[in-house]
């Protein structure tokens, strides 16, 4: 009964919160801009609800008990847990009776996710909602898909995750209009030799095929093509793969890219408007 | 495995005070707590990342550090490339 009005994948370079002074080529205003315009768009959707698909990036949980699939469905969340991230403190109110539906919803689908009832979101998830719903007024829930921890599963997994995603929303017998904002990406390298290098041509050749709905031309990207061409920081293009899917890989919008050496990340963003008669103001 | 206990020293100090506090004040008797070797002692206590990637340390968490601890983007990145 419900359905998903928008959806929307973009990065979350912690760049975006500690390193906004302009570059001279005027590449980080045009980012803000694009995020600007992509909030303006979601707002015209009339959302109820918002689901954030993610990556945990080691701040909530650690090795010890580490989720290759999380569903974290709190009463409330507050954000974000870095201490060292600028961007303002934001309460976030949870949607507990959702994710739990969810979960169940999960489990009689072959996914054996884990769950939590307490999150302190990271910057991942705060970066976005920061620049596409300052507002913070929508009930959350967060699906945390791990892309940083090898071994990670394999990209089928994430498509099937998101296929899914759209029939568990379907079935959910409330009338809400959810967003769905699947974030991370594009290439960069953490951490690791290469760090400080962004691939813009792959970047930009990834971001055709999230736009043209080509599914199986990213599925058929190998471990070593991804660490080859995107880092093991475009490992979270797993998270585009779950909105794309989705989505129903229907054509999505580029609202921007810029390969922002000074974020060490190439940041994009893709828009869907899937309300029916999908006119939200342009 | 050694360098889960560096790992795991790098995630406490993300966010717990105490242990952020004997980082400063009490180094030795931190790393002794989490069993470190004393090169990887001196790795961390260091901030040498040029090490701590050799290690093996979880990327992230190398990052993540270095952060906290006021090492510039450009000094991280050139000492990754020594690793």
């Amino acid at each position: 009964m419900a359905e998903i009005v928008a959806a929307i994948a973009c990065g979350h370079a912690p760049g975006m919160g500690t390193r906004p002074e302009p570059d001279p080529a005027g590449q980080k205003e045009r980012v803000y801009a694009f995020y600007k315009a992509t909030r303006a768009r979601l707002a015209a959707t009339n959302p109820t609800a918002i689901i954030v698909v993610s990556d945990e990036h080691i701040q909530n949980f650690f090795f010890n008990n580490w989720p290759s699939l999380c569903i974290a469905y709190p009463e409330e969340m507050e954000g974000p847990i870095e201490r060292w991230m600028p961007i303002p403190r934001a309460t976030l109110r949870g949607y507990p009776e959702f994710g739990e539906y969810l979960l169940a919803e999960a489990l009689n689908h072959h996914f054996d996710p884990a769950s939590s009832q307490e999150l302190e979101p990271d910057h991942g998830i705060m970066l976005p909602l920061h620049h596409l719903r300052p507002e913070m007024d929508l009930p959350v829930t967060v699906v945390l898909q791990n892309c940083v921890q090898p071994p990670l599963a394999p990209l089928s997994r994430f498509n099937e995750f998101g296929q899914f995603l759209a029939q568990a929303i379907a079935a959910w017998p409330r009338p809400d209009r959810f967003a769905v904002i699947g974030v991370g990406g594009i290439s960069h390298w953490i951490g690791i030799k290469r760090m400080g290098e962004i691939n813009a041509a792959w970047d930009r050749w990834f971001l055709d095929q999230v736009c043209q709905g080509q599914m199986d031309r990213i599925l058929s990207l190998t471990p070593a093509d991804i660490e080859r061409d995107a880092g093991n920081g475009g490992e979270e293009i797993r998270n585009w793969i779950t909105v794309m899917a989705a989505a129903g890989c229907r054509p999505g919008e580029l609202m921007g890219y810029e390969d922002v050496a000074d974020w060490v990340c190439g940041a994009g963003v893709v828009f869907w408007d899937l309300t029916r008669n999908g006119n939200g103001a342009r | 495995m050694s360098v889960y206990r560096v790992n795991k020293l790098l995630f406490d100090l993300q966010m717990q005070p105490s242990v952020q506090e004997e980082f400063k004040s009490n180094f030795a008797a931190l790393a002794d707590r989490y069993r470190l070797t004393p090169e990887e002692a001196r790795a961390v206590r260091e901030v040498d990342a040029t090490a701590l990637s050799r290690m093996g340390v979880q990327p992230y968490l190398l990052r993540f550090f270095t952060v906290a601890q006021g090492v510039s983007n450009t000094a991280l990145i050139e000492q990754l490339e020594r690793a």
